[in-house]
């Protein structure tokens, strides 16, 4: 009980930071988020659903690193890991995205995170054979306070090099609170929060940061489930908004099928785009893959990735 | 009775000497200086035998004793050497012989053995057939003007005894000094006639006289008004002082010498006609006296009454009788009279500093009707000038009597090479109602007693120009000039008094006591001339030097030299920069060190008002479709109204993407990156004034079809399309997570580019989009 207060002061005082956060970051125009590829899916199964499924816990839950920290409380293994590829808008970009998360759960009801995210781009001009990249290090825990609510918390760092002598720096934190129904899931939260980041060259820039609930239902015939599921974020800093809804049909728990749509307006730091994608599951390996189409300017982009839980 | 007076026909233009030497107060024991002998000493041409020919040639050293008179001749006279005067003659030897050339010698002996005597020992000695002195040659054309040929009336080759011998003024005494002042009370004389412009008067407010006809100092030539102006009055000047040896036009009495920076006397303009052929008597008193209180020393009137009344080409026995019964009126007389006392002097009477003549000369042409009076001309005080031709005899037209004081050339008919030669203004009236254009010098159809008077002024001028100085009287002037003038040259049935000469006028000085110099030993010359006209970033540099007929050493000092002129050694240098704008008056004083006696030059000079530059072409904006360099000629596009060639220099508002330079005149474009610039041209005279022309150089990747730039954004992001037709185009910019910071449509070219403010961008890399023509182009730029 003590635990779960004092994880419930923290998870309320970090809200009520990021509201104050929130309201700092309002005055930004929608122009002036730092980092935000911090917001983009590094799952391919939520992924795949267009980024809804913010709230199902079912699945791999190494990407707790890079999602809801808080279904990590509700890991059935003792391990989880994954690690994905996606080629980000190609022949635009050319980004190369490498994700590695690790998920375990040693004691009782507390579950420890860890991932790692990069993104590489190629030279910017034929002259300077920098590649700019980024990079997203995480550090989360979970507990289960009781069998059907969950609270977990993700701490991010991230560095992102533009050029060979100017990089930029800075720290954001996930903090959830899930429940975990018998046929639903339920979560909400705060997403990115943190300090701003500074370029000595221009000034102090916010996070992406946003307040996100999301919820999914599961519906069971016999081998066949199906689960529909949809997620909303709300950016404290431009004042923007996003849903995502999205379905996975799972046949014997084996096969994979997943669809969904994101709609978010005009300067959101991730736009309107829909995807597809679907995943082959063989005991406690599992192999997902997505195929998102973004706008004329991103493109298609596939991701595929493998993940283990034991 | 009210009077009209009319131009004389025809205008002499005297000619201008330039003096040798400055003016100055009178230096003791002046020696007079000799012409040179005309027989050259130690020379002979001889004609010998042939058998002494024979000997010459063959180098017989026994010549002494083969021709034994020839021989003791030779120790004699200290026969120096023997030289064939028509050299051999290669092919053409053999008919040279034949005509007996080969015999012609030049022989050369002791300069102190007089040549009569070594002609006279020479003729008796056998073989010697024929013996001439080697006589002295003068070039005749002294001066490079190209017209000086056409007048006769200075150099009379026709007929020698009418020659009024002032080449060997010219030669050996003097051309003229700007000290003297004539007034020319005529026509206006044009301010702006090329070969007058530098010997005319000017006062501190630059009028070169007064037109007491218009009652204004507008003397500007007027053709076009009826009877209009026909240029009397500048081709009387010029025969009194259009400039000599300028390499243009014709010569004047006392014009001076242009390349010796020699200046000539000064001429004054009273204008009494203006725009008409006659004109009221009323205002030429006036002018008469203006010149007297103006600096003048000498008055010359090509002017006067007539007798022909009913204006019908002659004059009857009654039109003679009543003008006979005319005579000079007080207001005329009273004027005269003026001149005469007060030129050159205060109003007590002295003598006035600087004023190379105390009293005046007026000197008037006799009429032009063949009659024996005038009513002006006959008044004794006035120098009467009578007309005769080329061959020597009075013109027809010439007026005559005992009252005409001397006989001058004034053409007879009008023909070119009988008429008088001297300048005119550029356009003229013809005397018919038309304006006639000139090439500023004319002789065909000038004659008259009015082309005859300034001549008289002229050789006048000369010598108040050689004589002047304190103590130098219009009196002793007058002496000199009447009584060197050849006596009894001219028939007597119809007299015109005495012949001019010149050179006799100096002589007949000379033989009365005069010193010559301007009564100066010392010498100023000014090499070259300097300008009058000095631009104000030129400098000027000429030799000054100064001598002494005594051999003295003489110093050279400047008085009252303004700012910008120097003088070191023996340069002295006007620096336009370092002067003002405007008229500059200085002198320079040199002085003979041992008897004190100087000579001074004045010198007037205009610094010119500085202009800026003035850009006379246009660069067209550049396209640069590769990062090669470009060259641009410069040549043609930068003027400057001062003559200056500026100092061009360029400038690149953004030399990371373009840089600009020049160099012989060239100017080189450089691009370093895509992008664009504006390119600044300034061209800078010496006072940094400046012109400029600009234009756009944008350099862009031709084979991309648009180019984003700068790559590393601060605030605005650049995006351009690489056709040049204009198109609409959409630029979409999005973050890596795909959100479009920036979507706008709009017509662009590759001089039209789209700009995107990024300044509230957060950093990080954007993709740039850029779709026109259904072709898509995508980049990335950091932005910062």
């Amino acid at each position: 009980m003590k635990l779960l207060k004092a994880l419930t002061i923290i998870v309320l005082a970090m809200a009520a930071a990021a509201g104050a956060k929130a309201q700092e970051q309002e005055q930004q125009g929608a122009n002036g988020e730092a980092f935000t590829f911090m917001r983009l899916d590094r799952s391919p199964v939520t992924s795949a659903m267009a980024g809804a499924g913010f709230s199902m816990t079912k699945g791999n839950f190494a990407y707790s690193a890079f999602g809801n920290p808080a279904a990590a409380a509700f890991m059935d293994k003792t391990v989880s890991a994954a690690a994905n590829y996606r080629s980000w808008a190609p022949g635009i970009l050319d980004e190369q995205h490498i994700t590695a998360a690790f998920a375990v759960k040693p004691i009782g009801d507390l579950a420890i995170i860890a991932g790692y995210t990069k993104g590489i781009q190629p030279q910017l001009d034929e002259e300077d054979p920098f590649r700019p990249n980024d990079n997203n290090f995480t550090l989360g825990a979970a507990y289960a306070v009781t069998g059907s609510i969950g609270l977990g918390v993700n701490w991010h760092y991230v560095y992102q090099s533009l050029l060979e002598d100017y990089k930029l720096s800075g720290w954001a934190v996930d903090a959830v609170a899930h429940y975990a129904g018998d046929n639903f899931n339920l979560a909400g939260g705060v997403v990115s929060i943190g300090p701003k980041v500074v370029s000595q060259q221009s000034g102090a820039y916010p996070l992406p940061a946003s307040a996100k609930i999301a919820g999914d239902y599961t519906l069971s015939f016999d081998a066949i489930r199906i689960t529909a599921a949809a997620d909303a974020d709300y950016y404290f800093n431009s004042g923007n908004w996003g849903v995502s809804g999205g379905a996975q049909v799972g046949l014997a728990g084996m096969v994979f099928f997943r669809a969904g749509g994101r709609y978010a307006p005009a300067g959101s730091a991730i736009p309107t785009h829909i995807a597809v994608g679907g995943g082959l599951k063989y005991r406690f390996i599992t192999l997902d893959m997505s195929y998102i189409t973004m706008n004329s300017i991103i493109g298609n982009s596939i991701m595929g990735g493998i993940s283990i839980s034991l | 009775m009210k009077r009209y007076i009319y131009i004389l026909l025809a205008c002499a233009l005297g000619f201008s000497c330039a003096k040798t030497v400055e003016e100055a107060p009178k230096a003791p024991a002046t020696p007079k200086k000799e012409a040179l002998s005309p027989i050259v000493e130690g020379k002979l041409k001889v004609v010998f035998s042939d058998d002494i020919v024979a000997l010459i040639e063959a180098g017989d050293a026994d010549i002494a004793t083969k021709a034994p008179g020839l021989g003791s001749l030779m120790n004699e006279l200290g026969i120096e050497s023997m030289e064939r005067i028509f050299p051999y003659a290669g092919e053409f030897e053999p008919r040279t012989r034949r005509a007996g050339l080969h015999r012609y010698y030049k022989v050369t002996f002791k300069a102190d053995v007089p040549v009569t005597k070594a002609m006279d020992d020479m003729t008796s000695v056998p073989g010697i057939l024929h013996t001439e002195p080697v006589r002295r040659i003068a070039k005749r054309a002294i001066f490079n003007d190209p017209l000086f040929g056409n007048q006769w009336h200075y150099v009379n080759t026709r007929t020698a005894s009418a020659d009024i011998h002032v080449q060997e003024v010219w030669q050996n005494y003097t051309k003229g000094s700007s000290d003297v002042i004539v007034c020319v009370v005529d026509e206006p004389v044009d301010p702006s006639h090329p070969d007058l412009l530098a010997n005319l008067w000017k006062d501190s407010n630059g009028h070169t006289g007064y037109n007491f006809a218009r009652s204004s100092y507008d003397l500007t030539i007027r053709p076009d008004r009826g009877n209009g102006d026909i240029g009397h009055g500048t081709h009387v000047a010029g025969t009194v002082a259009a400039v000599n040896n300028n390499g243009i036009g014709l010569c004047g009495l006392a014009g001076g010498d242009a390349a010796e920076g020699i200046p000539g006397v000064r001429i004054q303009s009273c204008a009494i006609f203006s725009g008409t052929r006659y004109a009221d008597d009323d205002q030429t008193a006036a002018a008469l006296k203006w010149g007297a209180d103006h600096g003048a020393v000498i008055s010359q009137n090509s002017w006067g009454y007539y007798a022909d009344a009913n204006g019908d080409g002659t004059v009857s026995p009654q039109e003679l009788a009543s003008y006979k019964s005319e005579t000079l009126d007080d207001t005329t007389k009273d004027a005269i009279d003026y001149f005469i006392e007060h030129a050159g002097c205060d109003n007590y009477g002295n003598q006035l500093p600087g004023s190379p003549m105390k009293g005046g000369l007026v000197i008037f042409a006799a009429g032009n009707e063949d009659i024996n009076y005038d009513i002006i001309s006959s008044y004794e005080p006035v120098i009467s000038v009578g007309a005769y031709g080329p061959s020597g005899t009075k013109a027809s037209y010439s007026n005559y009597g005992s009252w005409v004081d001397i006989g001058a050339p004034g053409g007879e008919g009008s023909s070119t090479t009988n008429s008088i030669w001297s300048t005119v203004p550029k356009q003229v009236a013809d005397g018919y109602g038309s304006t006639v254009n000139t090439d500023y010098y004319e002789g065909t159809g000038w004659a008259g007693t009015s082309m005859a008077c300034p001549h008289v002024s002229g050789v006048a001028a000369l010598l108040v120009s050689y004589f002047g100085g304190e103590g130098f009287t219009a009196e002793a002037c007058k002496e000199y000039l009447l009584g060197g003038a050849t006596a009894g040259y001219f028939a007597t049935s119809k007299p015109i008094g005495k012949k001019l000469d010149a050179l006799g006028a100096f002589q007949y000085a000379f033989n009365h006591g005069a010193t010559g110099g301007g009564s100066s030993t010392v010498t100023i010359r000014v090499n070259p001339a300097i300008p009058t006209e000095i631009r104000a970033h030129e400098s000027v540099s000429v030799t000054v030097t100064a001598t002494s007929t005594d051999g003295g050493a003489v110093s050279i000092q400047l008085q009252n030299a303004p700012s910008g002129v120097t003088f070191s050694g023996s340069t002295l240098t006007i620096s336009g920069p370092a002067s003002a704008t405007g008229l500059h008056n200085f002198s320079i004083v040199a002085t003979d060190q041992s008897t004190g006696t100087s000579a001074t030059r004045k010198i007037s000079y205009t610094v010119l008002q500085n202009h800026a530059p003035k850009a006379i072409g246009k660069i067209e904006d550049k396209l640069f479709p590769s990062k090669n360099y470009s060259v641009i000629t410069l040549n043609g596009l930068f003027s400057d109204p001062d003559g200056e060639t500026p100092a061009i220099t360029a400038s690149s508002s953004n030399p990371a993407i373009l840089k600009a330079e020049v160099a012989d005149g060239k100017l080189t474009l450089t691009p370093l990156e895509y992008g664009d610039a504006v390119v600044t041209v300034t061209a800078s005279d010496y006072f940094g004034l400046t012109a400029t022309i600009s234009f756009k150089v944008v350099v862009y990747d031709a084979t991309k079809p648009a180019q984003t730039y700068p790559r590393q954004v601060q605030e605005n992001l650049t995006v351009r399309v690489t056709s040049e037709d204009l198109v609409k185009a959409r630029v979409q910019v999005s973050t890596t997570s795909g959100s479009v910071v920036f979507d706008k449509e709009q017509f662009v070219n590759i001089y039209i580019p789209v700009y995107v403010d990024m300044s509230s961008c957060a950093p990080g890399v954007y993709t740039v989009a850029v779709t026109y023509s259904g072709k898509t182009s995508a980049s990335r730029v950091v932005k910062l």
